[in-house]
């Protein structure tokens, strides 16, 4: 060695090694740095820390890094295993502050950590001068408070970590539909906004398809909620099968899913011929049978299709084209619903104009009757005889901007906007009028009116009728009540409950356009009823149609069977009647017969 | 053990057709790798060595260095085609600038070896980062030993042979099954010191006992050799008083300055902050002699075979003629044993305790052991 000061060498090494502790807040890194400043300034083989605060000295470390000890550079298991073993007994020495074992030609240095565990420096051939030993004791009192302040640190950042993980599983699973597992309506608005900030700059369209399952509340309704779960389960992991990386599949309703697109071309006619395909694939995928505990069910669904970004005529935010873009899909499907269902349809301008025109049908609705704008015909229900036996009543109305609006387009309307049960009261209260009008005629034993689903599960409609009847003081059998499938699919409990009040109350219910929807007599037995009405679908040409021959004569076996009254709608000619008249038909009602008129007219046919 | 290396080709001239005739030649021995040296002046053009490097079906290695050493010859042109007879395994780390640990973690350690060759971009900023993480990945038990390859003019240049190319910025790992003995001497002696490098930014020192580094050494070197230190001049003077790092009971690690910078003394090669820094001072005797007695010592203590010779390129620069008694010293301590060497930017050998160290100045010699 040269001739140096001896103490400024001393003080030196405690100074040099001092200022390379504590220089990361993360453990390994942090005692690294030391480990190679002491390896070279002592001229060290090996340096070891043990960490006896962490784990059982029992332990067999197994890398340099694995929780208790840390070496520099790596060593072998069994010489690590070793050095664990000589450190264990230098540890419960008590308290001797350092030790030396020498091994042929190494010599192994184990110093005491405050607190912490155990340092181990390992020489080859020459022994370190106990002047040096003694002066490393006080850093390593800083080398514990360095080490204690990195594993309080580690274990902050893990806490943290920890936290942050929890409160994002929170959100993923805020954004995630429970049954299904899929993103929620949430989530898919988010992926949307997204996705449209990045097309407006990338100039690439993308699509939404928004998938309703057709009559799906059937199986709801007679299988019971469980096996519609699992029917919505299957069908949202067929679904994903459609998924590319990017795109976003989401369940947004009971029984509604939206798939978003993304990036299917930057021309458009390319991104409709693909979004085509996609919705044919989809509709395969939800066609094909789906097995639940041994039920088959064959189900589709009407699927409403929108391209992105929107062309609109004003300067649309993100944020707004998502609402806009989901509500026009939204139009294109309910557009497949009201017409053939289990199909595909795009949104496009027409659809704008038939919303615009709901718009306006809905605005002059709610003053169509303060102007007085609606009228009730009356169409008979005639016997085999042609004699009458009562007469169906049907709404009207014309209005001085849209002129005669059918029946057809703003009911729907009425109902969708709640308008239906100012409507419904309206009607029958001029039902019960004219009835109270007529006087108890031998001619007319009852007026039926259409009751609509919203109105019928309305909680006042069994009270403000029974109001009316008791009000104009005519008998409960002179008024029926018509409800479609509808009114039973939707909510079954309830309406068995009502029509067997209205039954009780001596109120007969019809079921009217029996055949053309739901059609299960999986319910029928369990309903209140006392007539039905055959769909007029099944009547039209019947004289010259085998196949609705069968249905219609099912359909009276099956009124025979549950003792049902059977009326036939929407008899138009003499060939038709002719079919119909041999039939066990209670009564009859179509054009053949009388078409639906006004009430002065009704009551001279009456008079008559 | 048979011989390390076989009958080495050499050409002066450095172009595609000498080289693949050089190879062709070395090749028909059958070796199972090549090295190759290549002087630096001599290499005027470089596009011809990677399609040769990426055919050749060996493992081939090597770099450019300001000069190639024949047994007690200095060559500084042409180049050296040396055939190989040992299983080697060679691993690159490229961009050594940007690589971090977990790189050297991905080098696989399954083969059986005992002792690397590291030939490294001399010119590269993290050196001893590199070797300290080989050291670390690869435990005290690994003998390693080599050189920065390089230009003297220190410009950035591809200087790394292996199979993918001509590299820069990079560092190569020859690792080898075979036993080495390593002998490091440099001979430089304390001027004066012991100086507390108290400021110091890598390979910059900026203070001694908390003053400005350059005006300590300048003081120091006109106080005992009364010789002017200027910053335009800086090298003349410096080469001849390099720093000494102080290890426990050990030599010192010399870091050559090689500039002045706002008061600030760059180095070839880091300087721990706080550490203990002397002012060396180089009699071309005591340096011969301590490289030529390091070799001795190992040669005497060893059945050796054959050398490998990693000498500082300063030192030729240093010693002048002088240097020639160094390399004919040390071929006679290798008996009339073959050596080949290298003049290096830096030289690289493992400690008998086995940490790495990146020395300036110094003499490594390589001995195979029989």
């Amino acid at each position: 060695m040269y001739s140096t000061d001896r103490a400024l060498q001393i003080i030196s090494i405690q100074h040099e090694l001092v200022m390379n502790i504590g220089l990361d807040l993360k453990l390994e890194k942090m005692l690294n740095t030391f480990m190679q400043r002491a390896l070279q300034r002592l001229s060290l083989s090996s340096v070891v820390l043990m960490d006896f605060n962490q784990c059982e000295l029992t332990e067999t470390p197994k890398t340099h890094s694995d929780g208790n000890l840390y070496c520099y550079p790596q060593l072998s298991s069994d010489y690590k295993r070793k050095l664990v073993e000589d450190a264990k007994s230098f540890y419960y020495q008590g308290e001797v502050a350092y030790s030396c074992i020498s091994k042929q030609s190494c010599h192994y240095y184990f110093l005491k950590v405050p607190q912490f565990g155990v340092l181990i420096l390992e020489r080859y051939a020459t022994e370190i001068d106990e002047v040096i030993l003694a002066a490393l004791e006080p850093l390593l009192i800083k080398l514990s408070a360095s080490c204690k302040a990195c594993q309080e640190h580690q274990n902050l950042i893990k806490e943290i970590e920890a936290r942050k993980f929890a409160e994002e599983l929170l959100i993923e699973q805020s954004m995630l539909d429970p049954l299904t597992n899929l993103a929620n309506r949430k989530k898919f608005n988010l992926d949307l906004l997204k996705t449209l900030s990045s097309s407006f700059t990338t100039k690439n369209i993308g699509a939404i398809f928004i998938l309703d399952l057709d009559r799906f509340k059937v199986i709801n309704n007679t299988l019971g909620h469980a096996v519609g779960d699992d029917v919505i389960k299957v069908v949202g992991k067929r679904l994903q099968e459609c998924m590319r990386p990017g795109d976003t599949l989401a369940r947004i309703g009971g029984d509604e899913f939206v798939l978003l697109v993304v990036e299917l071309s930057v021309d458009y006619s390319i991104a409709i011929e693909k979004a085509k395909k996609i919705a044919k694939k989809l509709a395969a995928l939800i066609a094909s049978p789906i097995n639940i505990d041994g039920n088959i069910f064959s189900i589709s669904a009407s699927t409403g299709i929108n391209m992105f970004p929107v062309e609109a005529d004003s300067v649309l935010s993100a944020r707004q084209q998502v609402d806009v873009i989901v509500q026009n899909a939204e139009k294109a499907m309910n557009a497949v619903k009201q017409a053939n269902r289990n199909g595909y349809s795009f949104y496009n301008k027409q659809l704008q104009s038939s919303s615009e025109r709901k718009t306006q049908i809905e605005k002059y609705l709610k003053t169509a009757i303060q102007n007085d704008e609606f009228e009730v015909y009356y169409q008979p229900l005639v016997a085999v005889d042609g004699k009458v036996l009562g007469a169906e009543a049907l709404l009207r109305w014309s209005n001085q901007s849209l002129g005669r609006v059918g029946p057809d387009e703003f009911i729907p309307i009425a109902e969708e906007s709640g308008l239906i049960l100012d409507i419904g009261s309206w009607v029958l209260e001029q039902v019960c009028q004219i009835l109270s009008s007529v006087g108890s005629n031998d001619a007319l034993k009852y007026i039926s009116v259409n009751v609509s689903p919203r109105q019928f599960i309305h909680h006042n409609f069994v009270d403000s009728l029974l109001s009316a009847l008791n009000r104009y003081c005519i008998n409960s059998r002179q008024v029926r009540v018509e409800v479609t499938e509808g009114v039973v699919i939707d909510n079954i409990d309830l309406t068995i409950q009502k029509m067997k009040y209205l039954k009780d109350k001596g109120v007969v219910t019809m079921l009217d356009d029996f055949g053309s929807g739901y059609s299960s007599l999986s319910y029928l037995h369990q309903l209140p009823l006392q007539t039905i009405k055959i769909d007029r679908s099944f009547i039209t040409d019947i004289d010259q149609t085998s196949k609705n021959h069968v249905i219609v004569d099912s359909i009276i076996d099956i009124c025979e069977h549950f003792s049902l009254e059977c009326i036939v709608e929407g008899v138009e000619n003499s060939d038709e009647f002719a079919y119909l008249a041999t039939k066990n038909i209670t009564a009859y009602q179509g054009y053949y017969f009388h078409r639906p008129m006004p009430k002065y007219d009704f009551i001279t046919l009456l008079e008559h | 053990m048979g011989l390390l290396f076989g009958q080495y080709q050499y050409s002066v001239i450095v172009t595609g057709e000498s080289l693949q005739s050089l190879i062709n030649a070395a090749l028909s021995s059958s070796p199972q790798a090549l090295l190759i040296f290549c002087c630096d002046e001599s290499l005027k053009n470089q596009t011809f060595f990677d399609p040769i490097l990426t055919s050749l079906q060996v493992p081939v290695f090597g770099g450019v260095f300001p000069a190639i050493i024949i047994k007690d010859e200095v060559v500084d042109e042409g180049m050296l085609v040396v055939p190989i007879f040992s299983d080697v395994k060679v691993m690159v780390l490229p961009d050594l600038e940007n690589a971090d640990s977990s790189d050297v973690d991905m080098l696989s350690d399954s083969f059986h070896f005992e002792s690397a060759m590291i030939l490294i971009d001399g010119i590269s900023r993290n050196i001893d980062f590199a070797l300290n993480a080989i050291f670390e990945h690869f435990g005290n038990k690994l003998n390693v030993f080599g050189g920065g390859a390089g230009s003297l003019s220190f410009e950035r240049k591809p200087c790394l042979f292996t199979n993918q190319g001509l590299l820069m910025d990079a560092m190569v790992v020859i690792f080898m099954p075979i036993s080495f003995e390593l002998a490091i001497g440099h001979g430089w002696e304390v001027l004066d010191g012991p100086f507390l490098a108290n400021e110091v930014d890598d390979n910059k020192i900026i203070q001694l006992n908390f003053r400005p580094a350059f005006e300590v050494y300048e003081n120091v070197i006109y106080k005992f050799e009364n010789k002017s230190v200027t910053a335009n001049e800086f090298f003349e003077v410096a080469k001849t008083y390099p720093f000494g790092i102080e290890r426990l009971d050990d030599d010192v690690l010399v870091r050559d300055p090689i500039s002045v910078e706002a008061n600030s003394l760059v180095c070839v090669g880091k300087v721990p902050e706080n550490t203990l820094l002397y002012i060396l001072k180089g009699d071309n005797k005591k340096l011969v002699a301590a490289a030529v007695n390091a070799v001795e010592e190992v040669t005497q203590a060893t059945v050796m075979e054959q050398g490998l010779l990693f000498d500082c390129v300063s030192r030729h620069l240093f010693l002048e003629n002088e240097f020639k008694d160094e390399l004919k010293g040390i071929t006679s301590a290798f008996n009339n044993s073959a050596m080949l060497g290298v003049l290096v930017l830096g030289e690289i050998a493992s400690s008998t305790s086995g940490a790495i160290h990146f020395h300036n100045k110094t003499a490594v010699a390589a001995v195979a052991k029989h």
